[in-house]
């Protein structure tokens, strides 16, 4: 469907992607000044690459070989940046309404009402751009962008800019809108949990390059996505299989080999796995299994190894075959006597597992 | 009250000041979006250009001004030539000078407002699929206007004011081509001081009420 394969380079920074889209919905994954925003630039035509080509559907976006170039206004491609970018000048109705199409472009037209609708931006129709909340300027953002019909969606960090609470509160509209229309999206983020929500297939983008892809709860669980795990403060990344989820105890079982590792409750069943982050401070290192405390979460596990980083100690775990991290003091590695091959026992909060994936 | 020749002076500034500014709004604003909005290889050539009678002297403009239009010259002997125009001297040069040299205040403040447009708003635009004539339209000049009527404010100011290119060009003659300034230096030159007041008065209301409106469109942005 699209066919991503150019350099762009940016002063001391270059991007370099060779890979073919081809999911509904593709998240890019990293952490600033990864490319992210270049790769979003150069799909929609604001930049031009270096060299190489882009491909939609089979029509040539760009090519250096054939000396193409489509400009943006002809790509069709509706953008969604990260502060929106609303005309301050023309009312919410007025921008919406700006790029849609003159001539009416068959079955392919986007009726504006149902836009609309699913944004519930009807009371906001005759306000201005300075007039809105950031959560609202942010829905009428998409609602330009679906205004236009485009053939594919580029959104780039549409919810960083937005506190917590109403980043919740715009990611069901995300959600609605990858339901109700049959748009392409390409999703640009360094947030875990908007790629678990949204995406089909991820891309994980360090430095200008794509250091893995594949399906989002699989890639997050591997080893390549600790560099963005690590950025947004997370050292470990599991998907496990729900085993038990207990409403009534609060409760959420899951299956870390033979053992269990308990979560908060979430509407989840048996069978299905769910993506969990632990830091590596919040797992307490214990020599001795029986200890009485309320922490739910007593893993078995052996040490693989340990790094020293600035002066903290950084452990490699072997929990039933999942690699862990976990940090802990020069003082207690040796108090403890944690070397290479010790079995000693893992204690974490249940409070202290973020569950990346909800509903 | 005014007589005649004052009167004369008076009008004629005006007049040539507006159709001046006619003249190069324009084109005053395709060269300011061209500065603000794009780069290519001698941007910085194209601004000195411009700017240049900004720093020259002006009479050293009018000089240049003299030499392009004389009926000898490369412009001036085209037009006689072609249509029998004889510019030098004439209301026409008054015009010419007084806009090459308002031109640069005129762009400077175009290229000013429209810079303060953010890019990524025309980008947006530009995705939303409009072309660049339509995302000047619709976006550029809408949200820079007000930067833009100042600019032709202060170059409509100018022009009231030009003396040195005015006089090279056009020369001093009452009733024909002797603007407000001229009228004021030759009412000073043969004693006739309270013609000069009057007209000095005058120039210093209409300078201080066109920057007043200037400087209160800048800050109402």
């Amino acid at each position: 469907m699209l066919k991503l394969s150019f350099r762009k380079r940016l002063g001391n920074f270059q991007l370099e992607i060779d890979h073919t889209i081809t999911e509904k919905v593709t998240a890019f994954l990293g952490p600033s000044g990864s490319g992210k925003s270049t790769l979003l630039n150069c799909v929609s035509g604001i930049l031009n690459p270096d060299d190489g080509e882009l491909l939609f559907s089979g029509q040539t976006l760009y090519s250096s070989q054939q000396k193409r170039c489509l400009p943006p206004e002809k790509r069709r491609f509706g953008y969604v940046f990260q502060e929106g970018y609303l005309f301050p000048h023309l009312t919410v109705r007025q921008n919406i309404s700006y790029g849609r199409p003159r001539s009416p472009n068959g079955n392919n037209q986007i009726d504006s009402n149902t836009i609309i609708d699913i944004l519930e931006i009807g009371e906001l129709l005759d306000r201005y751009p300075n007039q809105l909340s950031g959560g609202q300027r942010q829905r009428v953002a998409i609602a330009r962008a679906l205004g236009m019909s485009p053939r594919l969606l580029l959104m780039d960090e549409p919810l960083t800019s937005l506190d917590a609470g109403l980043k919740n509160r715009i990611l069901p509209y995300l959600y609605h809108i990858k339901q109700a229309f049959d748009i392409p999206l390409l999703y640009v983020t360094h947030s875990i949990s908007e790629v678990m929500a949204l995406a089909d297939e991820a891309f994980l983008l360090s430095d200008g390059q794509i250091t893995a892809r594949g399906e989002p709860h699989e890639l997050l669980a591997s080893p390549s996505a600790l560099p963005v795990a690590q950025m947004t403060g997370v050292e470990n990344i599991l998907a496990l299989p729900v085993v038990v989820a207990s409403e009534e105890r609060g409760v959420t079982e899951l299956a870390l080999g033979e053992q269990r590792l308990m979560v908060s409750y979430t509407e989840t069943e048996p069978g299905a796995t769910m993506p969990i982050a632990i830091r590596a401070r919040d797992i307490i290192v214990a020599m001795d299994p029986d200890l009485r405390m309320s922490a739910r979460n007593i893993l078995r596990g052996t040490i693989r190894g340990a790094a020293v980083q600035a002066g903290r100690v950084m452990l490699s775990v072997d929990i039933e075959g999942h690699l862990l991290s976990v940090e802990v003091t020069g003082d207690a590695r040796e108090q403890l006597g944690l070397a290479e091959g010790t079995v000693c026992y893992f204690i974490i909060k249940a409070s202290a597992i973020n569950l990346l994936w909800e509903g | 009250m005014l007589t005649a020749a004052e009167v004369s002076a008076l009008v004629l500034s005006i007049k040539a000041a507006l159709l001046s500014l006619l003249f190069i709004l324009p084109l005053g604003l395709l060269i300011g979006w061209i500065l603000a909005k794009f780069s290519f290889p001698g941007k910085s050539l194209l601004n000195t250009v411009v700017m240049l009678p900004m720093v020259l002297p002006p009479v050293v403009s009018g000089f240049f001004l003299l030499i392009l239009l004389s009926k000898r010259g490369p412009i001036g002997g085209l037009l006689f030539r072609l249509f029998g125009l004889e510019i030098v001297f004439s209301w026409l040069a008054v015009v010419l000078a007084i806009s090459v040299l308002s031109f640069p205040l005129l762009v400077r403040g175009i290229v000013t407002a429209m810079e303060s447009v953010d890019t990524q708003l025309e980008n947006a635009a530009r995705t939303l699929g409009a072309s660049p004539l339509k995302v000047f339209f619709t976006v550029t000049l809408p949200l820079s206007y007000r930067g833009i009527i100042g600019g032709a404010i202060m170059g409509f100011s100018r022009s009231l004011g030009e003396f040195g290119a005015t006089m090279m060009v056009a020369g001093n003659i009452p009733g024909k081509t002797q603007t407000l300034p001229l009228a004021i230096y030759n009412f000073v030159q043969i004693g006739q001081d309270l013609s000069a007041y009057r007209l000095v008065f005058l120039s210093t209301l209409i300078a201080f009420g066109t920057l007043w409106i200037a400087e209160r469109l800048y800050i109402k942005k």
